[in-house]
């Protein structure tokens, strides 16, 4: 099905990119809008590690430090990583579900300008007197009360971070309403893509998670002009609680829709179909459902909650993270493994994140937490999780699917120079925070004085920042050559298993125009292993 | 633990490296094996627990009669020690750091507190950190058994524009000199 013709890129269509309703075009705005901030956020943390590079520095002040931080994690959580992996799930999950369109599409493309708007509004910050917010991405009160974050920016934060909120929750809803409402016949739910599954807890727990932070934020803006709300002797520990009940859940929003990249790519690309699918789903719903119940292990250190709860719930989530690894492991072994890019940054995730998973048992265990807690042990943790992990899953969803999203094929030659030069940035970037933080280096500080011994690490660290930020524009590289050379990727150019394969690239306006017959998650690889058998 | 799934993950991706012709093993699920490993890991998760609380009980005891009593109070962007039993009171300007002092081998009390936003106690030589929360106090014990400066202290809840200059400094003083630098003190004359 290659046939010699490039792909013609379309025309722009202006009221297409306002309003139009298809899923793929809605999720293909939604991911280049959160690209765009993702490369914002990037440049705010370049700017940080140029200041960290070296002890004493007053490359920024304290002030525009506090700023950077706090619109860099704004950035990546609430208008990258999550929307991100929603635009995923919104491209995808229709397809793969073998519907005809998502659920509610005018709603899922309010949920587009929504996002859109809580982005401007939070960046709007930048241009008022007192600066953006700059009470961590977390804002907790009363540091993010009127007395202490005077000015509109913080306003315009809490709006921004409410509305981007709700866009993402509109959207999550019309992603779990399309796997609930719009499969295809013959689509049970155990014959759901591995992918269609972490998109379904993932939904789950926006549902769960995501009004919590809308309603505590609305509740901040009114003590900031009101008072009352967290005013009373408990109600710094109220609003910690609030927050960390979105905050965890938003943690595994990140994580799973990568983990089901990861689990189509590990697959695919090795040509056998998905090992231990039922456990994987289980385990997918025991996650989802310890979500919920682990958000204090933020709070260890308040003395403020019930720690051996948390701590129990917490390490307990080792188990089906565990059966997550020993499925992925056990797909590969018994294949063929074909060693694409794709794969490449699969198994980049697979490493990488082990490092932020085994880290993270660490944090789980209070007497630890005391020492290593808000250090840069936990800013390393984070970041081997969401840039070495999901952000690795991201791109080997990307390259696995990009054929799809646009008809073309990215090129493999660049896509390994980018996974090379990813992969050490990423370790040269996060490895040395992970040993600072135990040393001792506290997170949101300016700068640090040169008696620590902490510079040469701190300047490792900044290099590597430098070498991912390199890697990116490898990537943006690739996709400007690869529309140039146009070369048409057809249906299905990996064998894969899964229905979005089972028609062209890109798909028309209504997906698909005959259906083939699903008695199983992999209808393709049915099909494939049936014409093998039967000759 | 790193090592064996790494190692693993490394074998399995050459070992079934793709040949032109090469056969996929058809099997898809080992529900015994998968329990089994299941119930390994849970193994390990009770263990690493039963050492983790312990562990905690440890840190987390208090004295039901504390040698010395100090109320920690943090707030933008210093931090005061009040000695109420030897009517005492520490406070620096910063960025000078305010000085700690505790006597050697005694369980020390803190109460922690403060005025305005969270702040944090930590002190990382003592791999030991608490939250000051307005309106709540928080309590804990420490015995410092080196005399000695043994480490600096800072706040570890991002507070505003004076959080990375918030700091203390630990003086472990042996049970003569303490008495004698409290008594300096309350006669207003500082020693250290």
């Amino acid at each position: 099905m290659s046939t010699a013709t490039p792909v013609a890129p379309r025309p722009f269509d202006l009221l297409g990119a306002v309003a139009g309703t298809d899923h793929k075009s809605i999720a293909r705005r939604v991911a280049v809008v959160s690209f765009g901030f993702f490369v914002l956020g990037g440049i705010l943390a370049l700017v940080m590690r140029a200041q960290l590079a070296s002890p004493n520095a007053r490359l920024v002040s304290t002030n525009t430090y506090d700023e950077l931080f706090t619109m860099h994690g704004s950035t990546m959580i609430y208008l990258f990583v999550v929307p991100m992996a929603l635009a995923l799930g919104v491209y995808l999950v229709p397809l793969q579900v073998g519907a005809s369109e998502v659920a509610a599409p005018r709603i899922a493309l309010l949920g587009f300008w929504l996002f859109v708007s809580g982005g401007l509004t939070m960046y709007t910050g930048f241009l008022t007197t007192n600066g953006p917010g700059k009470a961590g991405w977390t804002a907790f009160d009363p540091l993010s009360d009127s007395p202490h974050a005077p000015g509109i920016g913080m306003d315009f934060w809490i709006f921004g971070v409410m509305l981007a909120t709700l866009g993402c929750l509109l959207l999550g809803a019309t992603i779990l309403a399309t796997i609930v409402a719009h499969r295809a016949p013959g689509m049970t739910m155990l014959r759901l893509a591995p992918f269609t599954w972490t998109m379904l807890v993932t939904c789950l727990m926006v549902l769960v998670a995501f009004p919590v932070l809308v309603v505590a934020l609305g509740l901040l803006w009114v003590q900031r002009y009101f008072g009352g709300v967290f005013s009373t002797a408990g109600g710094p520990v109220a609003f910690q609680n609030l927050f960390w009940f979105y905050g965890h859940p938003v943690v595994y929003v990140m994580f799973f829709p990568f983990v089901g990249a990861v689990a189509e790519v590990v697959s695919v690309h090795s040509g056998r179909r998905f090992f231990g699918y039922k456990p994987f789903a289980i385990s997918l719903l025991a996650f989802t459902a310890l979500s919920t119940s682990v958000w204090a292990h933020h709070m260890f250190t308040t003395g403020q909650v019930a720690n051996r709860y948390f701590a129990l719930t917490s390490t307990a989530l080792a188990v089906p993270g565990g059966i997550e690894y020993f499925d992925m492991i056990a797909t590969l072994w018994g294949g063929s493994i074909r060693m694409r890019t794709a794969m490449l940054f699969a198994l980049g995730f697979l490493v990488q994140f082990l490092v932020g998973g085994l880290t993270g048992i660490f944090l789980a265990s209070p007497p630890l937490d005391y020492d290593v807690h808000a250090t840069y042990f936990v800013v390393g943790h984070f970041h081997y999780t969401l840039l070495a992990g999901s952000l690795f899953g991201f791109f080997a969803g990307v390259y696995h699917w990009y054929p799809k999203f646009t008809g073309v094929l990215l090129s493999e030659r660049i896509g390994r120079v980018h996974f090379v030069v990813m992969a050490i940035g990423a370790n040269l970037t996060f490895f040395p925070q992970l040993i600072l933080g135990y040393d001792g280096m506290r997170r949101r500080i300016a700068n640090y004085p040169a008696s620590n011994g902490w510079q040469t690490l701190n300047a490792i660290s900044t290099v590597g920042s430098f070498v991912i930020a390199a890697s990116v524009l490898v990537f943006l590289i690739n996709v400007a050559v690869s529309r140039r050379a146009a070369r048409p990727a057809g249906p299905d150019p990996w064998g894969g298993h899964t229905l979005e394969w089972a028609t062209t690239s890109p798909p028309p306006r209504h997906n698909f125009a005959t259906l083939p017959p699903i008695h199983s998650y992999a209808p393709l690889l049915d099909a494939r292993e049936a014409v093998e058998r039967d000759g | 633990m790193f090592a064996i799934v790494v190692g693993l993950l490394g074998f399995t991706v050459v070992r079934f490296r793709y040949r032109p012709g090469r056969a996929v093993s058809p099997r898809t699920q080992a529900p015994r094996a998968e329990l089994a490993y299941v119930l390994g890991l849970a193994v390990v998760v009770g263990v690493l627990l039963s050492v983790s609380f312990p562990a905690e009980s440890r840190v987390d005891r208090l004295a039901a009669r504390p040698a010395l009593r100090i109320v920690a109070v943090a707030s933008d962007w210093r931090w005061r020690f009040d000695y109420p039993q030897q009517g005492v009171a520490e406070v620096a300007a910063p960025p000078a750091p305010t000085n700690l002092v505790v006597p050697v081998d005694e369980t020390i009390e803190f109460d922690l507190q403060s005025t305005d936003v969270l702040h944090a106690f930590y002190i990382p030589e003592r791999d030991f950190q608490r939250q000051a929360i307005p309106g709540i106090t928080n309590r804990f014990d420490l015995v410092f058994t080196r005399v000695g400066t043994a480490g600096s202290g800072v706040c570890n809840e991002f507070c505003g524009l004076g959080h990375t200059e918030m700091r203390f400094q630990v003086h472990v003083l042996s049970a003569p000199a303490f008495a004698a630098w409290a008594r300096a003190r309350r006669q207003g004359t500082a020693a250290l």
